[in-house]
């Protein structure tokens, strides 16, 4: 009998023990209370946040024998089938593993019957993100005319693969990263349930190492009961988590300032006796410094107080372009990492040219810029001592708080400067080293300049590779860039935000003019004319045109849309801006819910696409290179770029 | 088996008893034994009356049958190329020339979770306990290592997962936060001094060249790598003085022959080796120190004296790009000729 895991024993099973996820639960509760069922949700959020979690609960609570409600018993058969995972009619696909359109098909041909046992059939359709185009296809059609017994709970990690037709059926719902906070009253109660002891800052770790999901938390929860024999000590688990302290940036930053190489090195050595892994430290680093370019920018940007009294000291030691050069450096050594000998070599190979182009003399060791006594004032100057043109120099102003962007930048490569260069441009440090010798000013730059000139494909980095926040400077400059939010773990954006992929066409055909399309009502035409784009353009597309007279013009939006209303009431000003400006005068727009009567732009954009793309596909495959693609490899890559027309 | 500088671990993983989750991931360096310790708790987790230090006993029934390699609830998932049995190596020699049918995938397939899922679907054979070895868990592609999070995260009742990886950032988060995470790094200094007194222990400059990584070197030693690391640094020792041009036309050959195909060098272990020699040069020469031919420090610190630190950086540099493409270099002769150019360069001064 193994031991069954935190996560999984304590997966809520209502919604009044779910944590951290309470907008949703106020929607969906309210809904379960009134009636108000859409038939189709949509899930986002990253890992373990809780959409698995919360469709176990509304199948429930669609199901309960005690009637449809937002508190399902847990008592009742329905419930603890349901649990239990051995309901007829909740059925988990998971779309990462039946991902192709036969897997669908055999789903829906069962939808259209009964429920067996209970009052709705719940699919809850995990990972949909990994559906092929085929199969999203084959769901489309249910997904607009559902059977009235049947629901779908679609969940993602990715939202932003899923195409538009299907999102715009589905209400959704954006989870939530747990804050630090939640997550730490939750394992405290967990631990008081299991009798086990704790220290509380232990948990603080954990929860900060599980940057945002409620199962990361728990998996290290049970690794730290697992190290420390039945209770959790605050030592144990930062040793555990391999965190790489800030004990050890600090060391790396105190040892660059003495230009102490045997205590850089020790360092390294202290972090591979503890298996903490050099990845994550260059990382650390890296925004370690960064944080110190910014304090000596902004002091105020560094919003802890504990953290600012800590990093100033650091803003003497080191100027603005040395900073910005060893964040460059210390992100590349983190991209080369699995090109070097291994990650020790590739670690201090870093920390060696963090020290060979330290600057030679820190203004805080007497250089004479430094004894004006200026602040931060001074720093942000170039300093005295010319520095090579090439070497990355922050642009007035702004730009310590982002220094991803080195001026200099050649076009090809904004995220991984081709540091390689650096190295190659920058004068030679004093020759403190092993050797004295003979001056010699670096030439071999010449022959390897036109291969540094190249853009790096610096691909070693995988697409879900976390960068760290640093990484996406330039949206903004100022202390968002230091928001703790987890790197590449970020919320997806809210779907209104989320352009239509089909959006562009934007009426730039030109050809006829818009009071043409006015007076015969071409709403298909207008539309595009509008350019809309996201979640704006699939309303538009799903109401008909029904009539423009008197400056008013009439709209009825299909019935199996309404939500799209609901969810972005301003909707109908937008467009009827648009339009007036499109007009050139003022009009009004109505639009009432309805039955369709006529057709839709979507439904005529719909079949017209339907039409051709089912004769771009049938071409394709037909191909026997193609078909052997399609089966070994990825349907969906193949298919998504049959492009009709 | 349990290597020494595990045994630490080994007894921290017994000590769970009860308590050990159903999926684990064992993360490091290669050549530390990482898939020895899945294996032996795989072991101890088929057996039916393990041993007071927690090995399986080797006697008992669910023992032999995995003994003789037919456990039925034992799964390991591995690239085909690491299952396949060594049975080309013989003859053949240059083997892959031809095209003797297809190449075997280093990647783990799709349809092995597919499989697993099924064989899962149905209860186990010789008790309820089933073991899945994963390995190299990086060798799953994306649709792959989304296929097998759902029964990581639920898998069926006595299912219990060992993840094996050297290169954790090449997984998915997804994948690693449903696993609970062992790490482990280059073996403490004193237990390794212990293991090299040992029988069957690799020579110390194997050992060095590895990154003190035991069993890597182990398998160098083997396969009569001591030999080929004499003559390589031989010839790298002396090219400041040769002609880079004439040495790479030599180690063409050199790789071609007898010995070296008997000991499986090849250009990627060659490209490795020249790295790290580089690698050490560089150290050393921006005050770090030598690592990995520690016996040779000498001569790496009169070449040091030679070069500046751009070119001897920018040399490094150069040969992490090279060991990018090094699997599928166009021409081994250019590739030798290119990489040992770079570095005459590098270590001649300016002049050329
Ligand atoms: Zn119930
Ligand atoms: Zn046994």
């Amino acid at each position: 009998m193994s031991y069954q895991v935190l996560a999984r024993k304590w997966r809520p099973k209502s919604f009044a023990t779910l944590v951290g996820q309470e907008h949703v639960v106020r929607a969906l509760s309210h809904a379960l209370a009134t009636g108000r069922l859409h038939h189709a949700w949509l899930f986002t959020g990253t890992r373990g946040v809780g959409k698995t979690t919360i469709s176990r609960i509304l199948a429930k609570a669609l199901n309960c024998e005690t009637g449809v409600t937002p508190e399902p018993c847990n008592q009742c058969a329905a419930c603890q089938a349901i649990d239990a995972d051995r309901f007829p009619d909740y059925v988990e696909m998971d779309a990462a593993s039946n991902r192709g359109v036969e897997d669908m098909a055999a789903l829906l041909d069962k939808a259209v019957y009964a429920p067996v046992q209970g009052r709705y059939k719940v699919y809850m359709i995990d990972e949909v993100h990994m559906l092929t185009g085929h199969a999203f296809n084959a769901m489309l059609k249910t997904l607009e005319e559902p059977p009235e017994h049947v629901k779908f709970i679609l969940a993602t990690t990715d939202p932003q693969k899923i195409p538009v037709t299907v999102l715009s059926r589905c209400l959704q719902f954006n989870l939530k990263q747990m804050p630090p906070g939640h997550i730490v009253e939750h394992l405290s109660r967990i631990l008081a349930a299991e009798a086990i002891p704790c220290e509380t800052p232990a948990l603080r770790h954990l929860a900060k190492a599980a940057n945002g999901s409620m199962r990361d938390a728990l998996s290290l929860l049970d690794q730290a009961i697992a190290h420390g024999s039945g209770k959790i000590e605050e030592e144990q688990v930062t040793h555990m988590l391999g965190t790489v302290g800030d004990d050890h940036l600090y060391a790396v930053l105190d040892a660059l300032a003495a230009a102490d190489v045997a205590a850089l090195l020790a360092v390294a050595d202290r972090m591979e006796a503890r298996s903490l892994s050099f990845d994550a430290a260059l990382q650390a680093l890296a925004s370690l410094l960064h944080r110190v370019a910014l304090a000596q920018f902004a002091p105020a940007a560094i919003a802890d107080e504990a953290e600012r009294q800590r990093v100033s000291p650091y803003t003497e030691l080191f100027d603005a372009e040395f900073l910005q050069l060893a964040y460059q450096i210390a992100i590349h050594g983190r991209d080369e990492l699995p090109l070097a000998p291994d990650d020790y070599a590739g670690f201090t190979m870093t920390l060696l040219r963090l020290h060979a182009f330290r600057p030679d003399q820190p203004p805080a060791l007497g250089s004479p810029a430094a004894a004006g006594g200026g602040g931060g004032v001074a720093r942000s100057l170039p300093p005295a001592a010319p520095r090579p043109a090439a070497a990355p120099r922050p642009a007035p102003g702004n730009a310590s708080a982002q220094p991803a962007q080195p001026a200099a930048a050649a076009p090809t490569a904004a995220v991984t400067p081709a540091t390689s260069a650096v190295p190659a441009s920058v004068p030679e440090p004093p020759a403190r080293a092993p050797a004295a010798e003979p001056v010699q000013r670096p030439a071999p730059a010449a022959p390897s300049a036109a291969a540094e000139a190249r853009p790096e494909p610096s691909n070693s980095v995988p697409p879900w590779e976390d960068l760290p926040p640093e990484a996406f400077a330039g949206q903004s400059a100022e202390p968002a860039a230091l928001r703790s939010e987890p790197p590449g773990e970020a919320a997806p954006p809210p779907a209104a935000a989320r352009p239509a992929p089909a959006a562009p066409a934007s009426g730039g055909d030109g050809d006829g003019d818009a009071a043409a399309d006015f007076a015969a009502g071409n709403w298909h035409g207008l539309i595009r004319r509008l350019g809309l784009g996201g979640l704006v353009r699939e309303f538009a597309q799903h109401c008909e045109w029904l009539g423009f007279a008197d400056g008013v013009i009439d709209l009825r939006l299909s019935n199996a849309h309404r939500h799209l209303l609901d969810m972005n009431p301003g909707v109908v000003e937008r467009i009827q801006d648009q339009l007036a400006s499109l007009y050139g005068a003022p009009l009004r727009l109505r639009t009432a819910v309805g039955a369709i009567e006529g057709e839709t732009p979507a439904q005529r954009d719909e079949a017209d696409r339907r039409a051709r793309h089912a004769e771009a596909v049938a071409a394709l495959e037909s191909d026997p290179f193609v078909r052997e693609l399609i089966e070994r490899f990825d349907a969906t890559l193949v298919e998504a770029s049959v492009k009709p027309l | 088996m349990i290597h020494p500088w595990l045994a630490d671990t080994w007894q921290r993983l017994v000590g769970l008893g009860g308590r050990l989750p159903h999926a684990l991931l064992f993360v490091g360096p290669e050549g530390l034994g990482k898939r020895d310790l899945a294996d032996t708790l795989a072991a101890r987790l088929l057996c039916s009356a393990p041993a007071v230090d927690g090995h399986a006993c080797g006697h008992c029934v669910p023992c032999q049958l995995r003994l003789s390699g037919n456990h039925p609830d034992l799964l390991p998932i591995v690239p085909e190329a690491d299952a396949a049995p060594e049975s080309e190596g013989g003859e053949g020699g240059e083997g892959g020339e031809g095209g003797s049918g297809k190449k075997k995938s280093s990647q783990i397939r799709i349809e092995q979770i597919r499989d697993l899922q099924e064989t899962l679907s149905v209860t186990g054979h010789q008790s309820s306990r089933r073991v899945i070895v994963v390995d190299p868990a990086e060798a799953m592609n994306a649709f792959t290592a989304n296929a097998l999070l759902k029964l990581l995260e639920e898998p069926p009742e006595g299912c219990i997962f060992l993840l094996v990886s050297s290169a954790p950032r090449r997984l998915l988060p997804t994948i690693r936060s449903r696993c609970q995470q062992w790490s482990f790094s280059r073996p403490a200094d004193d237990v390794v001094a212990q293991w090299l007194l040992g029988p069957d222990a690799p020579p110390a400059d194997l050992l060095a060249l590895t990154g003190g990584m035991p069993l890597a070197a182990q398998r160098l030693a083997k396969s009569g790598s001591d030999a080929l690391l004499r003559r390589f640094v031989k010839d790298i020792a002396a090219l400041p003085a040769g002609d880079p041009l004439k040495l790479a036309g030599q180690w063409e050959s050199w790789l071609k022959s007898k010995e070296a195909l008997a000991a499986g060098f090849g250009m990627p272990q060659l490209v490795e080796w020249i790295q790290r020699w580089v690698t050490d040069l560089a150290s050393l020469r921006l005050g770090g120190r030598v690592r990995f031919f520690p016996g040779e420090d000498g001569v790496i610190a009169a070449l040091a004296q030679r070069t500046s630190v751009a070119a001897v950086t920018n040399c490094y540099n150069e040969l992490a790009r090279i060991r990018r493409v090094v699997q599928h270099p166009l021409n081994a002769r250019l590739m030798l000729e290119d990489m040992l150019l770079r570095y005459a360069r590098a270590v001649t001064g300016t002049r050329r």
